[in-house]
């Protein structure tokens, strides 16, 4: 049985008449960790808007689980945390149980313990009876990725996931993710601009920027001469070194 | 008089009738309305049922079942100048409802000016509201509470994060529509009850007095649920005791409630948790 989870092939997206995305294509195998990186405006929410079939290729395609995606029904498989998570009403009646059980597909079981555990494992157990509206963005970030996490599912695709958590909560979410990433093990798809960063989490780098422009293993991102002369051989030094001598080309 | 002797009077027993189911389908629907940023939809459908009402009086159709149509086929006009046409929703609504209005008066100028019955529909009365009209509240009524129980689930994902619904495989489209539809059959018969100019404050009131409140989905259901039936039983019996054009009176009897759902907020607040 094939291990590959997510697929996407040729993929191409125009927004009035703009090319958006061209000829992006990868492969995932499950337990992977994609960091997926580019500069503003390189299409990587875009992508992740195709592959959740949120937006229509206008060129390509992705399989889901060896699935095509205009067949995939299997939604409760992925987890996924949009990137504008402060654009909520504020005064929006919903409690942070309620919003994290959105995560659960309508035939789960026991979804009052499964949202305890959920909110629990991103430490925000004591929010569960509060409104969405009354927490802090770190607060509400806390509780979208548990919406994110309830359906225990087998990807994980997380748009800027930290941008609203301070350090010490950052590093605590990232440590659950290589958590969920070694032990279930979780496919993530992690979009970042923290470049420097990224390395320390994951396996593997899709740099993107309309097209692909680096797909691989982080070592392999290093050990890149198309890399270098992207970012310059002092950059490239400083990103590879944060994420451990071993890699250092 | 006594109580017994007011609610003797069968178009008060209509009226109540009627006005409990239509108030509990207008208060629930409003609360996902108001949440979607969609409040001023009731204004535009009912501005369009005046077209829809012209257009009954002058051919002759009784004017309610004849606006009916027409107001369906408006929503969804709306809905797919939303999503398709990237008109942003206020802007669709106003322009299906200008478009509604100007049908409307130019069908009444060819028929020779206003007349009695269409000044009457402006204004509401659900005091005279026909037994037909009345039978129909309680499956308008079961309609919007069957939806709104059966798909609660996927009403609050699309109502707080449209983008996450659609991840998790909702069909948001469905849900859409439906509530777009929904809300033409409830401002059409919420017209019989207090005219074109108020039916949306039917829809709106109980919805923002729940709200003051800020507890979860569920619970502001109910409250604006009770907050829309209780504004009719005070409404029609004040317009009965005090001699008040009916509409009017609960309209009034519902910002009555939103007012002192908003002191006590207030109150709320300065005590502090």
């Amino acid at each position: 049985m094939s291990n590959t989870v997510i697929q996407a092939r040729e993929l191409g997206f125009s927004y009035n008449s703009r090319e958006v995305l061209r000829k992006v294509g990868f492969s995932l195998e499950r337990g992977d960790y994609l960091g997926l990186v580019g500069p503003n405006g390189s299409g990587k929410s875009t992508l992740l808007k195709i592959i959740l079939r949120i937006l229509a290729p206008s060129r390509g395609e992705v399989t889901l689980f060896g699935e095509p995606l205009r067949d995939f029904r299997q939604w409760a498989r992925i987890g996924y945390l949009p990137q504008k998570t402060d654009s909520f009403n504020p005064s929006f009646p919903a409690t942070a149980g309620e919003v994290v059980a959105l995560g659960l597909q309508p035939s789960a079981g026991r979804r009052k313990k499964a949202v305890d555990e959920s909110l629990a494992l991103v430490g925000a157990g004591d929010l569960r009876d509060k409104l969405i509206g009354e927490l802090s963005g770190g607060e509400r970030q806390r509780v979208l990725i548990a919406r994110a996490l309830v359906g225990a599912p087998e990807i994980l695709i997380l748009d800027e996931p930290s941008s609203a958590l301070d350090p010490e909560a950052r590093e605590s979410f990232f440590g659950l993710l290589r958590e969920l990433n070694e032990s279930r093990p979780v496919t993530i798809v992690l979009v970042t601009h923290d470049l420097g960063n990224i390395g320390r989490y994951a396996g593997k780098l899709l740099y993107l920027d309309r097209e692909v422009l680096f797909f691989g293993s982080f070592a392999d991102f290093c050990r890149s001469e198309a890399m270098t002369s992207l970012f310059g051989a002092a950059s490239q030094h400083i990103i590879c070194h944060r994420h451990g001598p071993e890699v250092e080309g | 008089m006594s109580l017994a002797e007011f609610l003797g009077f069968a178009f008060i027993q209509k009226a109540l009738f009627a006005g409990v189911f239509l108030a509990l389908a207008c208060s629930l629907l409003g609360v996902v309305l108001v949440l979607r940023r969609l409040s001023l939809i009731g204004d535009g459908l009912a501005h369009v049922a005046f077209g829809g009402l012209a257009a009954g009086l002058v051919l002759n159709v009784y004017p309610l079942y004849a606006s009916l149509p027409i107001v369906m086929i408006s929503s969804v006009g709306i809905w797919r100048l939303t999503e398709r046409a990237r008109i942003l929703g206020d802007a669709a609504i106003g322009i299906v409802s200008s478009l509604g209005i100007a049908s409307g008066v130019i069908l009444v100028s060819l028929a020779d000016g206003f007349n009695v019955d269409l000044m009457s529909y402006l204004f509401g009365n659900i005091l005279a509201i026909t037994g037909g009209e009345a039978a129909s509240a309680p499956f308008i009524a079961a309609a919007v509470v069957a939806f709104m129980t059966v798909y609660q689930r996927e009403i609050l994902s699309v109502s707080f994060d449209e983008e996450f619904a659609r991840a998790s495989g909702i069909d948001h489209r469905k849900i859409n529509r439906t509530i777009i539809l929904l809300a033409a059959v409830v401002v059409v018969f919420a017209m019989k009850m207090a005219g074109i100019m108020l039916a949306s404050a039917l829809l709106i009131l109980p919805a923002v007095t729940a709200l003051q409140f800020a507890l979860g989905f569920k619970a502001t259901l109910v409250l604006a649920g009770s907050f829309g039936v209780l504004a009719v039983i005070g409404g029609v019996a004040a317009a009965f005791f005090l001699d008040l054009p009916a509409g009017a009176t609960i309209v009034l009897a519902n910002f009555c409630f939103f007012l002192l759902a908003r002191i006590g907020a207030g109150l709320g607040r300065a005590k502090g948790p």
